[in-house]
């Protein structure tokens, strides 16, 4: 004993440990509890398999703490289970720390029992050990360690003093490592015989025994465990051979005598093991367990009530993650686009302001807007699966999500999908397995996010007659939802045909969430995708930004540009001189044309004329905005004659100065108009000579089988990959309206609608037409818009605008979707995302086109 | 002898082989859906599938086509 605490008192110890432990054993608790803010988040390298790491110091001993993936098993059947074994296989921790569940404790020592097996230093806490004495369950610990051959600790993870005994367990762990090395797990006396026949062999193949415990060799091919069986590869042919050989005979032992396959009996056996142990060690049992959780469970899972709750907590998540962070993405949005402005300002004109503020800063806001609906989502998240009802929410839809071959945990993705498809990817982490994860993923991109509604709005809005504008917005979002489904059924059938995926879920007793946990998953979501999406998000943005600025238009065409603006001055200066030449004759003879101004702003007549007729002008103006009066409504009538009435009164007093000043205005207005225009006719010819230009305007053919042969519509789908959104803003460009355009927009609505590409092949009749408030409509038909161009009337191509639709819907989703794609399936899954969406858009709008083509 | 699917709720049984391979067998026996383990059909779904049942002293969702595969007494 003296012996003991010197050594405590000299010896500064670094241990590495790691901590393992099932689903809702309360794992994530203790590993914060030890660890506190000493953390870090990574992946395991190659697969998206979360990776946490922390440290702490006890007496002064370093203490190192990975925290390996939740798992009920070290089989070889998840992608969870693999990386904890070849973890604890290859890195070989101090120790491992199983946290188990007190009050489910036969399930939880199965983990217990292979990792036993694995022949490492192991501590297992007897975690929520309160609640378990609430329940009358109490365990001779020193039985327990006795039989079972490992130190255990009772733990309360939502106390951090308990956790002292754990700490102190740790660091002393070595000294007493011995107790506890000579009691091995047997299996039964057939098990063991073949384990023994299998050892002696694999014994002499000399690589197999380096890395890997024998025994433990031995008794994986005996279940025939997947990636064992990889190992033996790796070594001779006739090794391999004579190893298979006799897994074969004792085979056939164990089926003779159990009628079962060795893997069966071996489980049975660590459970037999168990069984025995528990009996052994237990003190005081009372079934009293759950029944707290019976009597919600009553409620939440009860047949009548159960989907109402569920679809009511859906619709919670999705109004607090999609309708309540919008503000806060706006928030986000406008300080980026603020500080891109205020930068600009700042600097002086050139390649690289560009870089800064529509690059870099653009990009890296374009990273930032998704966080706070990623850390809204995953707050929704953590609580969900802190209270227990995540599971339970799987168990209400799973029968409706399983039918269209996904899971019930592949709804929450699925229904933040049609918010925004950068956290519906993340969300899917909350499924185990990896098939389910994969075809989720894919299936969510469909989902139409809340950035494609904008086009959807002008386009409608633009085309389609008022009245079923909506219900054509539904059947889009509708043909997403049906796209998804049936790529889940094809990938299901044709992709991950072999391994159909159980649900086998544990329903877990409902428990209070601890904000520490739930703040701190939160965080760490954010975090992660700041890291590891952002990064390939920026990336894209800043060259997709080079795409579309570069190159610059020549010299030569941008003194075009210039020449004609200096014409337009030219002309309306000689026409206000003109008019300046009315009101004061001497005009000619003593002023040069070219400085007439002055002597304008001398004449107090014309001034005051002027200055009365602006400000009748301007208070109209003011009255209508701050009534927000629509053109034909009767206050805007009364309004207009008042002012009317008013101008009249000007023009009586002085009917010369009256029409100087009045011709002057209108002359003004279509001056600046004009200007405004070449300048609009520019960014258009800018945008069509940058290089994503040239992209739309080669790939433009491409969309001829679905009706959209047009330049426009091809640099504005290439645009759309920024973001959805921006199709509408870049359209507004090349239509030379304005890049300020919204889906509202009136004069981008208007240049749409009279665009050939939207108009039916032939031209109506004229007696088909009449014409209300100044529009063209159907005779018959109201709300049926006409077009008037070049003498001839038309009606929308409504065939050409639905294709359009559909395929903005379904191709590619934007570039921060493939960011966060990449992180969580690979670069392998996102190509193949990238070339299905394409296929799968330009596909299915072409049916419709071809299809819709012979009934018009 | 019964399958587990056809057990009505608050029914209680012991399981007397699971038939089936792969990675529905890996996942039941580890989550302890094993020969001679005691269980009780808790609830059925709303939608009438999966159903909960009560192993190892916890609850556990299983679906029908699953419950098919798992011999009961």
């Amino acid at each position: 004993m003296s012996n003991t605490v010197a050594n405590k008192k000299t010896e500064k110890k670094t241990i590495t440990i790691c901590l393992a432990g099932n689903p809702n054993s309360g794992k994530t608790t203790i590993f914060n509890a030890l660890t506190g803010l000493n953390q870090k988040v990574g992946n395991y390298s190659g697969v998206t398999v979360e990776k946490k790491q922390g440290g702490f110091t006890y007496n002064d001993n370093k203490i190192n703490v990975i925290d390996l993936p939740g798992t009920y098993s070290l089989s070889a059947y998840s992608m969870e289970e693999i990386i904890a074994r070849d973890f604890i296989i290859t890195e070989k921790p101090d120790l491992v720390v199983d946290i188990v569940d007190s009050t489910n404790l036969e399930r939880s020592l199965y983990l217990a029992v292979q990792l036993k097996e694995l022949g490492i230093p192991l501590i297992i806490a007897l975690n929520m050990s309160d609640m378990a004495e609430k329940q009358n369950l109490k365990f001779d610990v020193n039985q327990l360690e006795t039989l079972f051959g490992a130190k255990f600790v009772k733990t309360i993870g939502t106390k951090k003093s308990s956790l002292e005994d754990l700490k102190k367990a740790i660091v002393s762990f070595s000294n007493e490592k011995t107790k506890f090395n000579n009691v091995e797990i047997t299996h039964g006396d057939y098990v063991e015989k073949s384990i023994d026949m299998l050892s002696a062999k694999i014994k002499d193949v000399v690589s197999l025994d380096k890395l890997y415990p024998v025994k433990w060799l031995a008794l994986k091919v005996l279940e025939q465990d997947e990636k064992v069986l990889e190992i033996l590869d790796d070594v001779s042919q006739t090794d391999k051979q004579s190893i298979l050989n006799i897994y074969n005979q004792e085979k056939e032992k164990i089926a003779k005598e159990y009628n079962e396959e060795p893997e069966t009996v071996i489980a049975e056996g660590r459970y037999a093991f168990i069984n025995g142990l528990l009996k052994e060690c237990t003190i005081s049992t009372l079934e009293t367990r759950k029944s707290i959780t019976d009597k919600i469970d009553k409620i939440i899972l009860n047949r009548v009530l159960g989907l109402p709750i569920f679809l009511l907590i859906m619709y919670g998540i999705f109004y607090v993650s999609v309708d309540l962070a919008s503000p806060l993405i706006d928030y986000v949005d406008g300080l980026f686009g603020s500080l891109g402005e205020a930068v600009k300002a700042g600097m002086g004109e050139g390649i690289l302001r560009d870089l800064i503020t529509e690059g870099i800063i653009g990009g890296v806001g374009g990273v930032m807007v998704f966080v706070p609906q990623i850390l809204i989502l995953f707050l929704c998240i953590s609580i969900l699966e802190g209270t227990g009802y995540l599971a339970r929410a799987a168990f209400v839809i799973d029968k409706l999500m399983h039918k269209v071959g996904l899971h019930g945990k592949s709804f929450i993705p699925m229904l933040i999908g049609f918010g925004c498809t950068v956290p519906a990817i993340m969300a899917t982490r909350t499924l185990e397995n990896e098939n389910d994860r994969k075809t989720t993923m894919l299936a969510s991109t469909f989902m139409s996010c809340g950035a494609r509604l904008p086009v959807y709005v002008l386009i409608t809005g633009a085309l389609f007659s008022a009245r079923v504008a909506s219900s054509v917005i539904f059947a889009i979002y509708l043909i997403g939802i049906a796209v998804g489904i049936l790529t889940a059924k094809l990938l299901k059938k044709f992709v991950y045909k072999s391994q159909a995926a159980p649900l086998v879920m544990e329903l877990p007793p409902y428990r209070v969430p601890t904000l520490n946990n739930v703040i701190r998953h939160m965080g760490e979501k954010a975090w992660m995708y700041l890291k590891r999406a952002g990064t390939i998000i920026l990336g894209v943005a800043i060259v997709f930004w080079f795409l579309t600025s570069f190159p610059k238009i020549s010299e030569k065409q941008e003194a075009v540009f210039t020449n004609k603006i200096t014409n337009v001055k030219n002309t309306y200066n000689d026409k206000f001189f003109s008019i300046y030449q009315k009101f004061d004759t001497s005009a000619e003879t003593k002023t040069e044309k070219t400085d007439f101004s002055k002597a304008v702003e001398a004449n107090q007549n014309y001034k005051s004329t002027f200055l009365k007729i602006d400000k009748v002008n301007k208070d109209f103006k003011n009255a209508v905005k701050k009534g927000k009066l629509s053109d034909n409504s009767a206050a805007y009538k009364t309004l207009a004659a008042k002012r009317d009435e008013k101008l009249h009164v000007i023009k009586q007093e002085n009917p010369v100065y009256y029409n100087a000043v009045v011709e002057y205005l209108k002359l003004k207005s279509a001056k600046k108009e004009t200007i405004a225009g070449i300048n609009l006719e520019k960014v258009s010819f800018e945008k069509r000579n940058s290089f994503a230009g040239r992209i739309g305007n080669f790939i433009a053919p491409v969309f001829a089988p679905m009706g959209v042969d047009d330049w426009k519509i091809g640099i504005s789908l290439i645009a759309g990959f920024a973001a959805k959104e921006v199709f509408v803003g870049t359209l507004g460009t090349v239509y030379a309206v304005g890049e300020e355009e919204d889906e509202e927009s009136v004069s981008l609505r208007q240049r749409i609608l009279k665009d050939p590409l939207f108009l039916s092949r032939k031209p109506i009749s004229k007696d088909l037409v009449a014409k209300t408030g100044g529009k063209y409509h159907l005779i018959n038909d109201k709300s049926k818009k006409v077009v008037l161009v070049n003498g001839k009337f038309y009606r929308p191509n409504l065939l050409v605008a639905f294709a359009l639709m559909i395929f903005v819907l379904l191709y590619l989703p934007c570039m921060a979707v493939v960011g966060v794609y990449v992180k969580e399936a690979g670069w392998k899954s996102t190509w193949f995302m990238l070339a299905y969406t394409t296929v799968v858009a330009w596909g299915i709008s072409t049916l419709v086109y071809q299809i819709g083509r012979l009934f018009t | 002898m019964k399958l587990l699917n056809q057990l009505k709720k608050g029914e209680k049984a012991k399981i007397n082989k699971v038939e089936c391979t792969g990675e529905l067998k890996k996942r039941l026996t580890e989550m302890g859906v094993i020969k001679g383990a005691a269980v009780e059909v808790l609830k059925v779904a709303p939608l009438g599938d999966p159903i909960e049942i009560s192993v190892k002293g916890y609850n556990l969702s299983v679906r029908k086509s699953e419950a098919k595969k798992i011999l009961v007494d």
